[in-house]
């Protein structure tokens, strides 16, 4: 008899939805690519920092049955009236604006990773590409320990980017610095198409499978990209051939980063970029403006390093 | 103990009464449980959809304003119009329905907002009717397009909001129907403990009316075949049964009440048989011995008197009187020899006796009465007194020295009429009157002076005529001081005549 109160209450209970809890302020995250584990990443870190403020944040789109791009995504939150946003920017005029539009009804928007310095967003969270460039750039000269090679960069075809163009120059900046380096390092980049599905994949395999494309250090500035050129490496044998620098630091990759097949990766500190997500908003609230930017931490993960990351969680700023 | 006898006090209807209704009453309340249980599910199941079916109509009402709105743009014509409107207006109700809070439950977040999109795509479908309706080329397209891109997400919003719900839902259903089926096993379980339950209480209740029933049926075998000395059956209840057990015990014991009561009659009467029997042996054994001393009475009776008339004629008076005397005791003795006499009847025959003893001895007793004449109409047995005045002269008076004396009494003592025959002859000592009042000295029957009939005879006689046996006492004071023999006999005698 007593059971089966117990079940009765329970069911009742998981009916009326009792644990649903109410918020004081709802803001939306929107980004390009919401499956990547860095994203969720920093999302999960953004809502844990909301969560201790009463403040919701909620991944825009995220269960809807159909994908929807930023822009619709940015339409989406400015009619449903969320209290903030969150947006991966770049520096497109839809996303100007479609973000002076939100401002204009008194959202304010924040921009993180990707930014839109047109436009009147309240702050940018993101990393600092120069110094990011500069990393990269290290590496491949400690590849390159002054012999011949080819780096490829793989970018997106966003060309607005500013930040990836950054990033791109601080590279090529940092291999200058070596004297003749143009000589014996030879950089280029390819573009990927960001908003066409299955596009990084297909670009990345094409590398390998065009006689004489294939580079023998890539560079990889996102998470996807990391992880198919990976994947490529892998199939097609070039293990050891192709030194790969990646991005970010999912379990596949700190994998393949201890298997020696991703040469580095930048671990980006996606705890930090949420928390300073929630801060910034916060402090617009409160005092009625935020600081314009907040550059989170970066580090280098390598195979010698590695086992400081994965045992002590060592996140410190390396350059 | 108090709840038992509450229980053994109720009447075998009751009983059975209480026992049908807790069944009645359980199956009636588990039934009711399982109905409220039932009914709530099933309003449950029934509202698990509803919120499904009314996202539908939310969107269906949604297509009808975007419809309309397409419709009006097309055509501009003032039916048009007025469906958007009604359509609008519909939606903008539909609406207020939803939640608006910033709920961490996804679903209500989604629904939160669809209300906020809603508005904002009533605000653009009024801006592009307006803007048609001002002939604002460029504006209406514009905004058309705004509300068309708006009109998709809100229909996204609500079909992924839909699926979610629906998702949910069947999760419900799934607890809901696992509870159902929770409840057939948990009604199943209760129906069979009910029922074994109730088997119990009604063996319990069966026992106790046919436990003592059997026991009873028992005793009455046993009372059937004769034997009334069977146990009391115990009774606990006050039922029906109960009574008649009771009923049964108490008839057991008032039989052999009756039965006892029967016995001691039986009993009583045959001591009275035997005590009448035995007396009329004595009487039998007194007349013969009577009989025996006295050759043919009547022929002697009349002898005497025709020697009384001749004495008469020839003038000797004392002969006369004499001869009289004699012949009188000597009918008595024809006349009474059977019967029960009175008291004054026994009295002048002694005075008879007397008289002759007083001719033969010359006057050597001196006889007085102490008569109280009131006392001498009770009934005695014959041939009571004569006796121990002749044991009186036989033995106490006979070989005296000095003169003899014989005092009869009669008085009446605390409710008995003592009747004494004192003597101032030998008299005797303690152990010979003891040896007499106990009866164990037989008299010498064969003795020569004596006429037969004994003092013990006499004392046999009178105890079983009076059922008393210490009717006669003997007592004297010591040697040469006299004996006196005195008759306690009880005063209302009249109804002991046997």
């Amino acid at each position: 008899m007593l059971i089966f109160k117990n079940q009765i209450e329970n069911v009742v209970r998981q009916m009326d939805v009792l644990t649903a809890k109410e918020y004081d302020s709802y803001y939306a995250m929107i980004v390009g690519d919401q499956s990547s584990s860095f994203w969720k990443s920093v999302y999960q870190s953004a809502k844990s920092a909301g969560e201790e403020d009463n403040t919701l944040v909620e991944f825009m789109g995220d269960e809807l049955a159909s994908t929807f791009s930023k822009e619709e995504l940015m339409q989406i939150a400015i009619a449903s009236k969320v209290d903030g946003i969150f947006l991966e920017a770049d520096e497109s005029e839809a996303l100007t604006t479609l973000i002076d539009e939100a401002v204009m009804q008194g959202i304010p928007v924040i921009t993180v990773l990707g930014d839109n310095t047109e436009s009147n967003r309240l702050s940018y969270v993101g990393v600092n590409n120069y110094n990011l460039g500069k990393m990269y750039g290290k590496q491949v000269l400690d590849i390159a320990n002054g012999e011949e090679c080819n780096v490829l960069v793989l970018m997106s075809n966003n060309t607005e980017d500013w930040g990836q163009n950054i990033l791109y120059a601080s590279i090529y900046e940092t291999l200058k610095t070596v004297t003749n380096a143009d000589n014996f390092i030879h950089m280029r980049s390819i573009k990927i198409e960001e908003e066409s599905t299955f596009a990084a994949e297909e670009s990345i395999r094409d590398i390998f499978v065009k006689e004489g494309s294939i580079p023998d250090i890539l560079i990889c500035l996102n998470e996807l990209n990391t992880t198919c050129a990976y994947q490529a490496v892998v199939d097609y044998n070039k293990v050891g051939e192709v030194n790969i620098l990646g991005y970010y630091d999912s379990d596949v990759i700190i994998k393949a980063v201890e298997r020696n097949v991703i040469y580095s990766t930048i671990k980006v500190n996606t705890e930090q970029i949420g928390r300073y997500l929630i801060e910034a908003m916060k402090e617009y609230q409160m005092t009625g403006h935020a600081n314009e930017y907040y550059t989170v931490d970066t580090a280098l993960i390598t195979s010698d390093n590695l086992k400081e990351f994965t045992l002590g969680g060592k996140d410190g700023k390396k350059e | 103990m108090g709840r038992k006898n509450e229980f053994v006090g109720i009447s075998l209807q009751v009983k059975l009464m209480l026992a049908f209704a807790a069944t009645i009453v359980l199956v009636f309340g588990m039934n009711a449980y399982m109905y409220v249980n039932i009914n709530n599910f099933i309003n449950r199941l029934d509202s698990i959809y509803v919120s499904n079916i009314n996202l539908n109509e939310l969107e269906e009402e949604l297509t009808n304003v975007q419809t309309s709105m397409t419709k009006f743009l097309n055509t501009k014509t003032t039916d048009a119009m007025e469906e958007y409107y009604k359509h609008e207006q519909s939606y903008r109700n539909a609406i207020k329905s939803l939640k608006d809070e910033k709920s961490s439950d996804k679903l209500i977040l989604m629904e939160r907002n669809i209300k906020k999109m809603s508005e904002h795509y009533l605000l653009l479908t009024n801006q592009t009717i307006e803007a048609k309706r001002g002939r604002n080329v460029e504006k209406y397209k514009v905004r058309y397009e705004n509300a068309t891109a708006s009109y998709t997400y809100i229909s996204t919003y609500i079909y992924s909001l839909n699926n979610g719900l629906f998702k949910n839902n069947s999760m419900n259903y799934l607890a809901l129907s696992n509870s159902i089926r929770s409840l057939e096993r948990l009604s199943t379980f209760l129906i069979m403990s009910i029922a074994s339950g109730n088997i119990i209480v009604i063996l319990i209740l069966t026992q106790t009316i046919t436990r003592p029933l059997k026991i009873l049926a028992k005793t009455a075998n046993q009372v059937a075949e004769g034997n009334f000395d069977v146990e009391v059956v115990e009774v606990s209840s006050h039922d029906e049964v109960g009574v008649v057990t009771k009923a049964f015990d108490q008839m057991v014991i008032s039989i052999r009440d009756y039965i006892t009561r029967l016995k001691e009659s039986v009993e009583n009467e045959r001591n009275l048989k035997e005590r009448e029997l035995r007396m009329e042996s004595h009487l039998k054994d007194a007349q013969l011995k009577y009989l025996q001393a006295q050759i043919n009475p009547h022929f002697l009776f009349n002898t005497l008197n025709a020697g009384a008339q001749l004495a008469m004629f020839e003038g000797a008076e004392s002969t006369c009187e004499y001869v009289q005397n004699v012949a009188e005791f000597f009918r008595y003795s024809i006349k009474k020899n059977h019967e029960v006499v009175a008291l004054h009847e026994e009295i002048e025959l002694v005075d008879h006796y007397i008289y002759i003893l007083n001719v033969r001895f010359s006057g050597a007793i001196h006889y007085e009465k102490h008569i109280d004449d009131r006392l001498t109409e009770i009934t005695v047995p014959s041939m009571i007194l004569q006796p121990i005045v002749e044991n009186s002269f036989q033995y106490g008076l006979r070989d005296i020295e000095w003169e003899g004396k014989i005092v009869l009494s009669v008085y009446l003592n605390e409710e008995e009429v003592c009747v004494s025959i004192f003597d101032n002859g030998i008299g005797m000592d303690e152990e010979q009157v003891k040896q007499i009042n106990t009866r164990k000295t037989r008299e010498n029957v064969g003795d020569k002076d004596s006429n037969g009939i004994g003092l013990s005879n006499v004392m046999e006689r009178l105890s079983l005529y009076f059922n008393q046996s210490q009717i006669v006492t003997v007592s004297s004071e010591g040697k040469n001081c006299g004996t006196e023999v005195t008759f306690r006999l009880p005063w209302k005698q009249e109804e002991k005549h046997v």
